[in-house]
C-alpha cells in the first residue's frame, strides 16, 4: 500500500476503536432490552415488603412509580453507574453488587474452565473419525441429560462398590449434596461437553477445513508434494480464525448452561444465584446477575473479534 | 424449486406430519393409585409412574408441549431473523450495520438467563418459553442469514437479477433466501429445535419456568421418576432420558450437516519427465475429460488448448494429483517434481503471509519472476492480478527446484499489456538453464506463436451450438442509447456518494442506434463495467443520458438488459436451466417460448441440468436466451468473451447479435480490442479517465489513431 504509516495507524486504530464501540454499545443495548423485560414483568415483588418506609424508598429510588419509559431509563442508568441497590427478596437489604460480585467470583474459574473444555476437546477431536463423532455427539446431549447421567451413574456405580463390600463410604457420596473434586470435575465435564459447545467449534472447523482444502494455496502445496505434517502445520495457521470462531460461538451456551449445572450440582454461583432470584421476583438482583452476565459474554466477545482481526490481515484490511 | 428439492422436501414433511399426529392424540392425565409404579407389562408397555399413570402415553403426550413451544420459538426466530437478516445481507451499509448491532445486542444475553427474565414477564408454560427461545435464537438466524445474502449480494447476483427485471422484494425472498440459504434455514430451525428441547427439558426437571406437571414433558418425567428412587419402574427416567437423546441428537444431526471435501482418486505417478498416456477422468456416470497424450521435456514450453468446458484445468489436476473429490484418473503417468499456479494468483499464496514471507529467499528468482522487489512486504490481498501471478511465480521458483511448471489459464482477467509480459517472463523461466517444463492451459491462441514449443489441442465431447447464417449490418435505426457530457462515479447507487466520489471517467459522449454493435475497450479497471452500469441507471453519474426514451436515473428503461462478466452471476444456482429461462419469459412477458429459446441457443438437451453442471460457454448462452426472452432491445453486455476460447467468444457475439435482431443495439466492453473489433460498427477507447479515440472497423489502421489504441492493436 503506498499510505503513509501514520495514516495506517489511524485507520488501524480507528477501526479497532469502532469495534470495541460496537461492542460497548451492544452491551447497553442488552442492558435497555434487560431493564424493558423488567419493567414490563406484570406484579412487584415489592408490594410483598412488610416496612411500608422501605417500599417507598425502594420505589422512589428505581422510579417503579414512573412510565414504562421513565422506569427504563433509570434502571439502564443505574445499570451503568454500577448503583445496584439492594436485594428485596433473596438477601434482602444486601448489596445487589456484592451479592453478584461473589457469584460472579464463584462461576468464573467453572465457566473459564468449562468453556477451556468446549474449546480444546472440539479442536482436538476435529477429524479423527469415531473419536469426533463420539464426542460431538455427547456434546450434543443437552447439559441437564449429561449432568444427570454421570451424578446417577456414579452414585449407582459406587452403591454397588460399598453393596458387595469392595469399597467403603467416599466422602463425596452422594452426588450432588456432598461436595468436593468429584461433584466440581463433574460439573466442569458436563458444562464444557453438554452445553454444543463442543461440537460449535468442530462444526466451525470442519466447515473451514473443507474450505481450506480446496483453497489454491493448498493445492499448490499438495502438488509440490508438501509432507503430511508440514501440510498439516500449514493449515494450522489456517484453522485459528475459525476456532476463535467456534470459541466465540461456544461461550453464550456455557454461560446458558452454568445455571443448569449450579442448580443441578448445588454449586452457589451467578447461575444459582439468578434462578434463586427469579424464583423470589428479586428483579435488582436478577437484573445484576443478567447484566453482569451479558457483561462477560460481551468482553469475551469484543476479545476475541479483536484478536480475529489481529490474526487475519484480511479482516484487518476490510476497514 | 427444482424437481430434485421437491423430492428431497418429502421426508421432513412426512416426519412433521407424524409428530403433529402424535401431538394430537388425546392423553388423560388422571392419576391411579392402583397401578403405581409398575414394570412394563402388555397394558402398559412402558410401566407406569409413581402415581400411576402410563409412562408410554405420557411419552407419547409430552411430544405436545414440545411441538407447542418449539414451533412458537421457530416461528418467533424465523420471523424475526429471516427478514432481518435478509435486509441486512441485501441493503449492506448502515442497514446492515444497525440490524446486526441489534442482533449482537440480544445474542450478548446469554439464552438461558434471558429465558428466565423473560418468563418474568410473560410467565411459564410452553408457548412462554417458546416466545423466549425464539428471542434469544432470533439473532443467530439473522447472522446466518446476513452473511448468506451477503456473500451473494458481494458476488452481485442481487444485482444481477434486479437488473433483468425482477422485483427486488422477490429477488431477495424467493432467489436469495428460499432457493440459495435453505441450508442455513434448515441448520437453525434444527439448533432452535434443539436448544428449545434441551432447555425445556432443564427447565421442566428443574421445576421452575419448564412445562409443570401434571402437563407431562420429558423433563418433569425426569424428575418425578429420579426422585421416587430406584424401587420404582426405572423405564419411567429410561424411556425420557433416550427420548430426549435420540431426538437432540437428531436435530443436531440436521443442524451440523457440514459439506466435507476430499481429495479424489488419483492415478499413480512414476519419477521423470512429463509423460501422459491414455489419460482419462471420470465421474461416477461419465468420462469428463480425456488426453491421449501429452509429454514435455524440460526447458519446453507446452500449451493445452481445447474449447470452453473440454477438461483442460482437470487434465492438469490430474497430472498434480489434486482432482476434486467425485473425480478419478485412469491411464499412465510419468512426472517430476512440480508446482501449480491457480487461475488466479492470488488464490495460489497463502493469505495471511506476506509475499517475502512465503518466498523468504528470492534472489535471483526475483528477477526471473518480474516481481517487483518493493512489493516484497505486500499482503497477496493487496497485490493486483498480475502481481499476483508473479508473486506465485516468484514463490515457485525460489522454492525447491522443479521439473515442471503447471499453470492453470494464468493470464485470464489480465489486459494484454500484463497478457504478455507474463507470457514472457514464463519463457524466460523455461528457457533459464536447467529450467522446468511448463505446460499452461490458453483459450487465446494469439499468444503462442513464438512462445509454445508445443500445441496440445482437446478434443470436447459436448455438441456444438448450431451455427448462424452470415450477419448483414442492416442500416442504422433510431437511436438507443444517448449519452452527452457524462461523468460517472464507481458504486452501486443511482445517486452520488456523500462525500461525493471523484468520477472515474467525465466527458463522454456515446450514440447506439438500432442494428448498431457499439464497443468500449479499455485496460482492467478503466472503468467499462461502471459506465455499462450507469447506462443501466444502476451507478450515479451526471450529464445528458436517454436510454430508449428515458433517463435510466429516475426509471428504469423497458427493453435494457445486462450480460454480467461472469454468466453464473445472472443464474440462480438452485434452479434447472429450463425454471431460469421460465422466470425470463415471465419478465419477457411471455412473448417468446422457453423451448425456442433453448433450441436457438442449442440448449434442449441441458434444460433440466443446473448452471453448476454447464461449462462457461453453456452458462454464456443459457444467459444470452435470459436477455433474449425479456425482450431486450438494448443489450450492454460485461466482457462477454472472458473465460471463453476465441471461437465460443465470436460464437457467443454473433448469438447476441442475432438474438437481438436488426433492430436492436449491442454494448460490449472489452479489454480485447482484437477480439471485438469485427462485431462492432464502432468503437469508443477509454483511458485515463475518458475517451480518447472513436473509430469503425475499417479506420482501424488510420495512422492517426491514438498512440494508446495503436498499442492496444498492436498488444493484440
Amino acid at each position: 500500500m503506498t499510505d503513509a504509516p501514520g495514516i495506517r495507524a489511524r485507520a488501524f486504530a480507528q477501526t479497532w476503536l469502532g469495534r470495541l464501540s460496537g461492542w460497548l454499545l451492544a452491551w447497553v443495548g442488552a442492558i435497555v432490552l434487560v431493564q424493558i423485560l423488567v419493567a414490563l414483568a406484570p406484579g412487584d415483588a415489592i408490594d410483598t415488603l412488610p416496612d411500608p418506609g422501605l417500599r417507598a424508598q425502594l420505589t422512589a429510588e428505581w422510579g417503579l412509580g414512573g412510565p414504562l419509559a421513565t422506569r427504563v431509563i433509570a434502571g439502564t442508568w443505574h445499570a451503568l453507574i454500577g448503583a445496584w441497590g439492594s436485594s428485596w427478596t433473596v438477601r434482602p437489604g444486601d448489596s445487589v453488587g456484592g451479592l453478584v460480585a461473589t457469584a460472579m467470583g464463584a462461576s468464573a474459574p467453572m465457566l473459564v474452565a468449562a468453556w477451556a473444555v468446549a474449546v480444546g476437546l472440539g479442536a482436538a477431536v476435529r477429524g479423527r473419525g469415531w473419536g469426533e463423532k463420539v464426542v460431538v455427539g455427547l456434546s450434543t446431549l443437552p447439559v441437564v441429560l449429561l449432568a444427570l447421567g454421570a451424578i446417577e451413574g456414579i452414585n449407582a456405580a459406587v452403591w454397588a462398590g460399598m453393596s458387595a463390600g469392595w469399597w467403603g463410604r467416599p466422602a463425596f457420596f452422594a452426588l450432588p449434596m456432598e461436595g468436593g473434586v468429584v461433584r466440581d470435575a463433574l460439573a466442569l465435564v458436563a458444562l464444557g461437553v453438554g452445553s454444543a459447545g463442543v461440537a460449535a467449534v468442530a462444526a466451525r472447523l470442519a466447515e473451514a477445513d473443507a474450505r481450506i482444502d480446496a483453497s489454491g494455496f493448498v493445492l499448490a502445496a499438495r502438488a509440490r508434494g508438501m509432507t503430511v505434517s508440514a501440510l498439516r502445520s500449514l493449515k494450522w495457521r489456517h484453522r485459528v480464525v475459525p476456532l476463535i470462531e467456534g470459541a466465540q460461538a461456544a461461550f453464550p451456551p456455557i454461560v446458558g448452561g452454568l445455571v443448569v449445572v449450579e442448580r443441578l450440582c448445588a454449586l452457589p454461583g451467578a447461575g444459582d444465584l439468578l434462578w434463586r432470584a427469579v424464583e423470589a421476583r428479586d428483579i435488582p438482583v436478577a437484573t445484576g446477575v443478567v447484566v453482569a452476565l451479558t457483561g462477560t459474554t460481551v468482553v469475551v466477545g469484543a476479545a476475541l473479534d479483536l484478536l480475529r482481526r489481529a490474526w487475519d490481515p484480511r479482516l484487518r484490511a476490510e476497514a | 424449486m427444482s424437481g430434485r428439492g421437491r423430492r428431497a422436501s418429502r421426508g421432513p414433511l412426512v416426519a412433521l406430519l407424524v409428530v403433529a399426529t402424535i401431538a394430537a392424540l388425546p392423553y388423560n392425565p388422571a392419576v391411579n393409585a392402583d397401578i403405581v409404579g409398575l414394570g412394563p407389562s402388555i397394558a402398559h408397555p412402558l410401566g407406569t409412574d409413581a402415581v400411576g399413570r402410563d409412562v408410554g402415553l405420557r411419552l407419547l403426550a409430552a411430544v405436545r408441549p414440545l411441538v407447542i413451544g418449539g414451533g412458537t420459538a421457530l416461528a418467533i426466530a424465523l420471523l424475526l431473523g429471516v427478514p432481518l437478516g435478509a435486509l441486512a445481507g441485501a441493503r449492506g451499509g448502515i442497514w446492515s450495520r444497525w440490524i446486526r448491532g441489534f442482533g449482537l445486542a440480544v445474542s450478548s444475553l446469554p439464552a438461558i438467563p434471558l429465558v428466565l427474565l423473560l418468563g418474568l414477564v410473560v410467565g411459564h408454560g410452553a408457548v412462554p418459553l417458546g416466545l423466549a427461545w425464539g428471542v434469544a435464537m432470533a439473532p443467530g438466524v439473522l447472522q446466518a442469514l446476513y452473511q448468506r445474502v451477503d456473500a451473494l449480494r458481494r458476488e452481485e447476483r442481487l444485482l444481477a437479477l434486479v437488473a433483468h427485471g425482477i422485483p427486488e422484494w422477490r429477488a431477495v425472498a424467493v432467489h436469495l433466501v428460499w432457493n440459495n440459504a435453505r441450508t442455513e434455514l434448515r441448520t437453525w430451525s434444527a439448533r432452535v429445535l434443539a436448544g428449545f428441547l434441551a432447555m425445556e427439558t432443564a427447565l421442566s426437571y428443574l421445576g421452575r419456568a419448564g412445562v409443570a406437571e401434571p402437563q407431562p414433558s420429558w423433563g418433569n418425567m425426569l424428575a418425578m421418576a429420579l426422585s421416587a428412587g430406584s424401587s420404582q419402574n426405572a423405564a419411567a427416567w429410561i424411556a425420557p432420558a433416550v427420548a430426549v437423546a435420540v431426538v437432540s441428537a437428531g436435530l443436531w444431526g440436521l443442524a451440523l450437516g457440514v459439506p466435507r471435501l476430499a481429495p479424489g482418486e488419483d492415478i499413480v505417478a512414476a519419477p521423470g519427465a512429463l509423460d501422459v498416456r491414455a489419460l482419462e477422468i471420470r465421474s461416477a456416470d461419465r468420462v469428463v475429460a480425456r488426453l491421449p497424450e501429452l509429454g514435455a521435456p524440460p526447458g519446453t514450453v507446452t500449451a493445452l488448448l481445447g474449447v470452453s468446458g473440454v477438461g483442460k484445468s482437470l487434465v492438469l489436476r490430474a497430472i498434480a494429483r489434486i482432482l476434486p473429490d467425485g473425480l478419478r484418473a485412469t491411464g499412465r503417468l510419468t512426472r517430476p517434481a512440480l508446482a501449480w499456479i491457480a487461475q488466479d494468483g492470488r488464490s495460489s499464496l497463502d493469505p495471511l503471509l506476506r509475499i517475502r514471507e512465503q518466498a523468504p529467499d528470492p534472489g535471483a528468482a526475483l528477477a526471473r519472476s518480474g516481481f517487483p522487489a518493493d512489493r516484497l512486504d505486500a499482503w497477496p490481498h493487496e497485490l493486483s492480478g498480475g502481481e499476483a501471478q508473479r508473486a506465485a511465480l516468484l514463490c515457485v521458483l525460489s522454492g525447491p527446484s522443479v521439473g515442471l511448471l503447471l499453470a492453470d489459464e494464468p493470464t485470464t482477467g489480465l489486459d494484454p499489456r500484463a497478457r504478455r509480459a507474463l507470457v514472457r517472463t514464463l519463457l524466460t523461466v523455461a528457457r533459464a538453464p536447467s529450467g522446468p517444463a511448463v505446460v499452461f492451459v490458453t483459450h487465446d491462441r494469439r499468444l503462442l506463436p513464438g512462445f509454445a514449443d508445443a500445441i496440445v489441442e482437446m478434443d470436447g465431447a459436448r455438441p456444438a451450438p448450431p451455427a448462424l447464417a452470415p450477419r448483414v449490418r442492416p442500416s442504422p435505426g433510431p437511436v438507443l442509447l444517448h449519452a452527452e457530457g457524462l461523468s460517472v462515479v464507481a458504486g452501486l447507487t443511482r445517486r452520488p456518494a456523500y462525500p461525493a466520489a471523484p468520477p472515474i471517467l467525465t466527458g463522454l459522449s456515446v450514440d447506439v442506434r438500432g442494428g448498431e454493435t457499439v464497443g468500449l475497450i479499455g485496460e482492467s479497471g478503466v472503468g467499462k463495467t461502471t459506465l455499462l452500469r450507469a447506462f443501466a441507471g444502476l451507478c450515479a453519474s451526471s450529464g445528458t443520458l436517454d436510454v430508449l426514451g428515458v433517463d435510466p436515473r429516475s426509471a428504469r428503461p423497458k427493453g435494457v438488459q445486462l450480460l454480467w462478466q461472469d454468466p453464473g452471476t445472472s443464474l440462480d444456482p438452485a434452479l434447472t436451466v429450463r425454471e431460469i429461462l421460465s422466470i425470463s419469459a415471465a419478465i419477457g412477458q411471455g412473448h417468446r417460448t422457453v423451448d425456442e429459446a433453448l433450441r436457438r441457443v442449442g440448449l434442449l438437451t441441458q434444460a433440466d441440468a443446473v448452471p453448476d453442471e454447464l461449462s462457461g460457454g453453456e452458462r454464456r448462452r443459457v444467459s444470452l436466451a435470459q436477455v433474449w426472452l425479456a425482450g431486450a432491445v438494448l443489450v450492454l453486455a460485461d466482457e462477454p468473451s472472458a473465460a471463453l476460447d476465441a471461437q465460443r467468444s465470436l460464437e457467443a457475439l454473433d448469438l447476441l447479435r442475432d438474438l437481438v435482431g436488426e433492430t436492436g443495439g449491442v454494448v460490449i466492453a472489452s479489454h480485447d480490442l482484437v477480439l471485438v473489433l469485427p462485431t462492432c460498427d464502432r468503437v469508443y477507447v477509454l483511458h485515463e479517465g475518458r475517451c480518447v479515440d472513436v473509430f469503425s472497423p475499417s479506420e482501424a489502421d488510420d495512422p492517426g489513431r491514438h498512440p494508446y489504441t495503436r498499442d492496444l492493436l498492436a498488444a493484440g
